[in-house]
């Protein structure tokens, strides 16, 4: 053994150690480069692999009325979907689903077969759970359910213009759906399964929890509503009028009690109406309001020192000329005292007070009123009506717009405006909405009314005097109540069409307020295009009347005991058959419009109860659909209140219930960890064939 | 006082370390499997602990055996000539996972081929002892050691088991270049590996779609990149510190072999790079020791038979690492103490005990007196 062959191998081992140490340097800077320069990339690599997020639904926020009753709330609906690459026979399958959904078998095939639509169809949306029941008994490969939200207005039409509607994709499509979407809405959750290589799911966990949408608390009151919705529709019957608008707002507060358009249109099932029929007429439609009109001159004037409320005003006959226009009364007269000018309304007289005003004065005092700019009602498309400045005015404006010609409005302005004479003097902010609220009913925010004085108490108390004279001796004499003092002013204008007033078309209106001496609401109420008389005196005067003595009444205001009693009894008969007793959720039947063509079609709400009475199931736990499917089945009304579980009921279970009878039922929001349980059976369902390899050689 | 020598103290921890760090680890990565497979959580980490324990006897009995007896022909001669028959009998088992590794004693299998390496590497380093400054006489020094070394790798290659052969092949050759081996045959070597690799790589599929992995796994991540990509994804999602022990995502099915060959992975996932960094430099201790030893080593039988046992385990786990790492295809080379697996961690614990038995000497040798 020599030295220099130890020496070349103590060397060669040096080698050794140095090529294993470089080796383990080699897969330390490794290391580093994995686990901390491309860690983030890898962490997202294995978050995509391993965990599967799904969407967690926020239930919408429901809409009250004053009293707590559900205007619109939110149902859980399935819709029936498939995966045609699961199904064994696609023909086969087609012709099953196709009888049971009322579909054509043959498009649902051709549909199925589409290899576009190899893992995912619509079979039919908002399918009644009966025909869910029927088809999940055939058990079908590659047909399944998904629950969806379907919005629901128990009232149907009721209030259709102010509750507006949620279209397909669950946004807010018009009114107060769309108006307070952001906070109706709250916003989807987010939940992860964590899954193994097996694609089975091990954990659950929530990344982001739903927040469920705020509720609204409406000033609305739904019988008012109902009185509106039903004498507007008499009114329009009985005058053939093309269109119409009543609103009822609180007097002090602007607060609208109820807001009617006709047309109406079934929020339920919106899409079944042209596009026409969802306009709120009330804050979207323009028109030339006529004589009601003639109360920003009146107040002008007063407010001015112009006139008092004694001055006699010479209406010359009934014609003046200004701007080489002659302008006409309906009747001529001769001296008239302020409150006469109002009461007969006439042209003459209110156009001298005009005069008197001047061109920059008169506009100031419509902008004041608010004529010319939105109310700032929490109502979508409001329009801020058409009013020009007074230097482009002609010669003739000032005598024009003084009795409501020239000049473009929309009810809802007209109508604030006549208010602030019956709240003494206040221009306020009109709403519709009183308060937001969240799911366990804890106060949000509330919208507070705003208002502004814009004339003196004196001048209010004139023009009320006035207007009092216009219904108990003027042209509104058919708006007088029985029992209440009332107050108000008429108005007819011809429409403009194709750039002439029309001889024969007309808005005919009455907008007055009661009871005197303190008025407690403010009513509107418009008919566009009568054809069975025109003069808002003749056609709007007495549906004013009816309208306002019914709710009076319904307001439990105690009647002017110097006056002789109503002969109306409060609260008619027929209100109560239209509303049985507040039942906010109707039965499926009476508002599904969608329903399949399938025999088991039950148009009507169908009675399976056999004898007269069945005791009452348990309810509690169940959800909204379940309980409503029970009620149907056994021919029960459902008065339901929250959204969730039911956990109480009244009458309790076991208890004889006769079939026709009221059963209300509270519902409150169902656990989280319930609905991911359910969401997570689902998932198990459909991961079948989504496996990933195991392992390989 | 008298001085009474000792074994290497470090050696024995570091090895120690590892074997009780991969109990903790095969347990966290195999309770999963076990309660999906056996119904029972500990039911792996359980058996490698009764495997652990044996281990340890194993070693310590070892330890207490003069390393000089392993170079006596009537010692090596029936050590080797068992390994042989043992290999030989083992292609008649019936094959798992398409492989005759495992010879089966109850729910036990043992494999050969691991005690076969140590019966090698005993053998190399007597002929080289004996042959010292020979090896370069091709003929009468060099070929018959090849032989040697070649029938026994090609009988674990058949088994198949390329992985254990080519990693055998690897220590010999190293020991051989220590040993003073003429560059000239590592050229020739070389100038041989190429058309080797041509026709038992290139031309065999499932090996050159490990290759293939290896350099892309991403094109392929369901495929043929599958094992890769979820050991890189594993390994990168831990991290600096890692999810916490037990908190590993990629054992869940998604690594194969999580608790053997991917042991490594589910420790950069769970331990982050502190448990990684911790587990190589462990590595590099015990090869320094075992390095130190060798280089102490009272007879050139005890410099090469702790050289090989040395690298042995430093280099299988470099190997195992890498592979882990995407930076070595993947082959099936278990890491060295830590992977689930009994012959495999008895193997190195037997191994350690004849090193700590060297150190035991070398101090004997050293000692005043």
């Amino acid at each position: 053994m020599s030295n220099s062959g130890r020496s070349s191998k103590n060397t060669r081992t040096a080698l050794v150690i140095l090529g294993i140490s470089f080796w383990s340097l080699l897969i330390l800077l490794r290391l580093v480069q994995l686990q901390v320069f491309e860690h983030p990339t890898y962490r997202r690599l294995a978050s995509e692999r391993q965990q599967v997020r799904r969407s967690i639904h926020a239930p919408r926020g429901v809409i009250y009325d004053s009293h707590m009753a559900e205007l619109a709330t939110s149902v859980t609906v399935s819709t029936a979907v498939a995966e045609p690459r699961r199904m064994k026979d696609i023909p086969g399958t087609a012709r099953e689903l196709a009888s049971i959904l009322g579909l054509d078998p043959g498009k649902l095939t051709r549909r199925l077969s589409d290899p576009a639509h190899r893992s995912f169809a619509i079979l039919k949306r908002r399918i009644d759970p009966k025909v869910e029941a029927r088809i999940e008994a055939l058990d079908l490969d590659g047909v399944y359910f998904v629950d969806e939200s379907m919005r629901v207005y128990p009232n149907r039409d009721l209030a259709c213009h102010t509750l507006g509607f949620v279209n397909m994709n669950g946004d807010g499509g018009a009114g107060l759906e769309l108006q307070y979407d952001g906070e109706l809405k709250g916003s989807e959750g987010i939940y992860s399964f964590d899954v193994d290589a097996r694609r089975r799911s091990f954990r659950v966990h929530v990344d982001k929890p739903p927040v469920q949408g705020k509720s609204l608390v409406l000033s609305i009151d739904k019988s008012i509503q109902y009185i509106a919705d039903r004498e507007l529709a008499a009114g329009i019957e009985a005058t053939g009028a093309k269109a119409g608008t009543i609103i009822v707002m609180e007097s002090e507060t602007g607060r609208i009690l109820a807001l009617s358009n006709h047309p109406q249109f079934n929020s339920n099932k919106y899409n079944e109406y042209e596009a026409d029929y969802w306009r709120n007429r009330a804050v979207s439609d323009l028109f030339e309001p006529g004589s009601t009109f003639k109360v920003v001159v009146a107040t002008a004037a007063l407010e001015a020192g112009l006139t008092h409320p004694e001055e006699k005003i010479d209406c010359q006959m009934g014609s003046i000329n200004i701007g080489g226009h002659l302008f006409r009364d309906h009747k001529g007269y001769g001296l008239l005292s302020f409150s006469q000018v109002l009461e007969f309304s006439s042209n003459v007289g209110v156009a001298k007070l005009g005069l008197r005003l001047g061109e920059q004065r008169l506009y100031e005092a419509l902008r004041t009123f608010g004529f010319g700019s939105r109310t700032g009602v929490d109502l979508p498309g409001e329009i801020v009506g058409l009013v020009r400045d007074w230097h482009q005015w002609s010669g003739l404006s000032i005598g024009a717009i003084s009795f409501g010609q020239e000049v473009g409005v929309t009810s809802l302005q007209i109508l604030n405006a006549i208010n602030a004479i019956a709240n003494g003097g206040f221009r306020v902010r009109p709403s519709v909405v009183d308060r937001v609220i969240d799911e366990n009913g804890d106060l949000v925010r509330v919208v507070a009314p705003e208002r502004e004085r814009i004339m003196s108490p004196r001048t209010a108390e004139a023009v009320t005097h006035a207007f009092e004279g216009v219904v108990v001796r003027g042209t509104g004499k058919r708006a007088a109540l029985e029992g209440y003092r009332a107050a108000g002013k008429t108005g007819t204008a011809q429409k403009i069409v194709n750039g002439r007033y029309s001889p024969s078309q007309y808005v005919a209106s009455f907008i007055g307020f009661a009871p005197l001496p303190q008025p407690r609401i403010t009513v509107l109420v418009q008919l566009d295009e009568p054809s069975r008389g025109y003069y808002g005196g003749e056609v709007s005067a007495p549906i004013f009347k009816r309208v306002t003595q019914e709710v009076l009444m319904q307001l439990r205001l105690p009647p002017d005991p110097n006056l002789p009693l109503p002969k109306l009894q409060p609260m008619a008969a027929s209100t109560q058959d239209y509303l049985p007793n507040a039942t906010p959720v109707r039965p499926l039947g009476s508002f599904s419009g969608r329903r399949p063509a399938g025999p088991e079609q039950p148009g009507v709400l169908t009675v399976h109860v056999g004898g007269d009475s069945a005791p009452l199931p348990d309810f509690r736990g169940q959800s909204k659909r379940e309980v409503l499917n029970r009620c149907i089945d056994i021919g029960i009304h459902l008065e339901a209140s929250g959204a969730g579980v039911a956990v109480f009921q009244s009458p309790p279970p076991g208890t004889r219930i006769f079939r026709g009878e009221t059963c209300s039922v509270t519902f409150v929001q169902a656990n989280l960890e319930k609905a991911l349980a359910a969401a997570e059976a689902q998932y198990a369902a459909e991961r079948a064939d989504t496996r990933m390899p195991d392992s390989r050689p | 006082m008298a001085y009474k020598p000792s074994s290497d103290k470090i050696l024995f921890f570091t090895a120690g370390f590892l074997a009780i760090f991969g109990l903790v680890m095969v347990y966290s990565a195999s309770s999963v499997k076990a309660a999906s497979e056996h119904g029972m959580s500990s039911y792996f980490f359980l058996r490698q602990l009764a495997f652990a324990a044996i281990g340890l006897v194993l070693m310590y009995g070892v330890m207490k055996i003069d390393y000089r007896r392993w170079q006596n022909p009537r010692v090596l001669i029936p050590f080797l000539s068992l390994c042989v028959v043992l290999l030989l009998f083992v292609l008649t088992q019936p094959a798992i996972n398409g492989a005759h590794r495992w010879l089966h004693f109850g729910s036990f299998g043992f494999q050969p081929s691991e005690f076969a390496k140590l019966a090698v590497l005993m053998f190399v380093a007597w002929f080289l002892h004996r042959y010292e400054g020979e090896i370069n006489r091709f003929s009468r020094r060099l070929l018959p050691l090849g032989l040697a070394v070649g029938f026994f790798a090609v009988l674990i290659a058949v088994e198949p088991d390329l992985g254990q052969a080519l990693c055998l092949c690897l220590i010999v050759t190293v020991l051989l270049f220590v040993a003073g081996l003429s560059w000239r045959y590592f050229l020739g070597a070389a100038a041989l590996a190429i058309p080797a690799f041509y026709f038992f790589v290139v031309k065999v599929p499932y090996r050159w779609d490990r290759i293939q992995a290896f350099r892309n796994p991403f094109e392929d991540p369901m495929g043929t990149g599958w094992q890769i990509t979820q050991s890189l994804i594993a390994v990168g999602s831990g991290g600096v510190t890692g999810l916490g022990l037990g908190a590993s995502r990629q054992k869940l099915f998604y690594l194969p072999e999580a608790s053997s060959d991917f042991l490594f992975a589910v420790i950069g996932e769970e331990l982050g790079i502190i448990g990684t960094t911790l587990v190589v430099v462990a590595f590099l201790i015990y090869f320094l020791r075992g390095v130190r030893i060798a280089l102490r080593a009272r007879d050139r039988f005890g410099f090469y038979l702790a050289l090989g046992i040395t690298l042995m385990v430093a280099l299988q786990a470099l190997i195992n690492i890498s592979m882990v790492l995407a930076l070595m295809p993947t082959k099936g080379i278990a890491l060295p103490f830590m992977s689930q697996g009994g012959s495999s961690l008895w193997l190195n614990m037997l191994a350690t005990g004849v090193l700590l038995n060297l150190s035991y000497q070398n101090k004997l040798a050293e000692a005043p007196g």
